[in-house]
């Protein structure tokens, strides 16, 4: 084998090496997606807009994402990082309660991300405030045993 | 070959550092005694300003990765309370909350069978943004 060719095999070897251990985390990217926008709420001065999307992903088990979204009144969601995500998700519902106060409301929901807060501009002060509301103050997502019903194993 | 080395390498000097670096300050067992709520805050503010809630066997150290709940600006521990076995509230009125994540398992605890949940109580409307703006924002 020419020597510039092993060099190149060594490298591209190396390369996959690195990669290996998030190549499993990352692949769930390339696999088939359907997005809907399920809810657009706008808040009381107009200037925002939070929305909720269902992605449908997975290779192997098709999964139910359901994600929420602040951005700009009208702006479109394919850039911005979601400030929640979640599975099996039931009943959910988004309110502006002030300005800069939005409550993401569920009966059920297995909760993957959450952030509670999200700045409007890179230097800017300005920030809106998250919050949960789930309509019980027990269980969530488990059942009252504090199980999981077979059924929905996660 | 060498790759999958360094990159395991990274990890471990990652968690390393997390592990260094985290100093529990608050711990609360579960009713039934099995699993216990663990807060961790920052040694070095400058290495990461990042306190974290990890939910552990009961009497294991707090792990270096994997916790329910990642924040800064918590001006006091949160309050642990445990409604009952397998249900963890937090309750805190100031801190900014990076990730949080509400269900927990463990195969080290009945073979991964048994399940917690967590559920977030701020006592105020904005225990974030009522004092200074953190540093993540919104991408267009």
């Amino acid at each position: 084998m020419p020597h510039g060719m092993r060099r190149l095999l060594f490298a591209l070897c190396f390369l996959a090496g690195l990669l290996s251990p998030y190549v499993p985390t990352r692949a769930v990217y390339l696999a088939p997606v359907a997005t809907r926008e399920v809810q657009r709420a706008v808040s009381p001065d107009k200037r925002l807009d939070a929305l909720s999307v269902t992605t449908r992903s997975g290779i192997l088990t098709l999964r139910l994402w359901y994600e929420v979204y602040i951005v700009e009144h009208g702006a479109p969601f394919a850039h911005a990082v979601p400030v929640f995500s979640a599975l099996k998700i039931e009943n959910a519902d988004l309110v502006w309660t002030a300005p800069r106060l939005l409550k993401i409301s569920y009966t059920r929901a297995r909760i993957e991300h959450f952030t509670n807060y999200r700045k409007l501009s890179p230097r800017g002060n300005e920030s809106v405030e998250i919050r949960l509301a789930p309509s019980s103050a027990a269980f969530s997502f488990l059942n009252s045993s504090g199980g999981i019903d077979d059924a929905t194993e996660p | 070959m060498l790759g999958l080395l360094i990159a395991a390498g990274f990890e471990t000097v990652r968690d390393s550092v997390v592990a260094w670096n985290q100093r529990e300050v608050l711990r609360v067992t579960s009713p039934d005694g099995q699993i216990d709520a663990v807060f961790v805050e920052p040694v070095v503010h400058s290495v990461s300003q990042d306190s974290a809630l990890y939910l552990v066997p009961k009497g294991e150290p707090a792990p270096a990765r994997g916790p329910q709940l990642r924040g800064v600006d918590f001006k006091e521990p949160p309050a642990l309370v445990w409604k009952r076995s397998h249900l963890l509230a937090i309750n805190y009125s100031h801190g900014c909350i990076i990730n949080f994540v509400n269900l927990w398992h463990s195969n080290d605890v009945e073979d991964g069978r048994y399940y917690v949940e967590v559920t977030l109580n701020p006592t105020v409307d904005f225990p974030c943004i009522g004092g200074r703006a953190p540093s993540p924002s919104v991408t267009h």
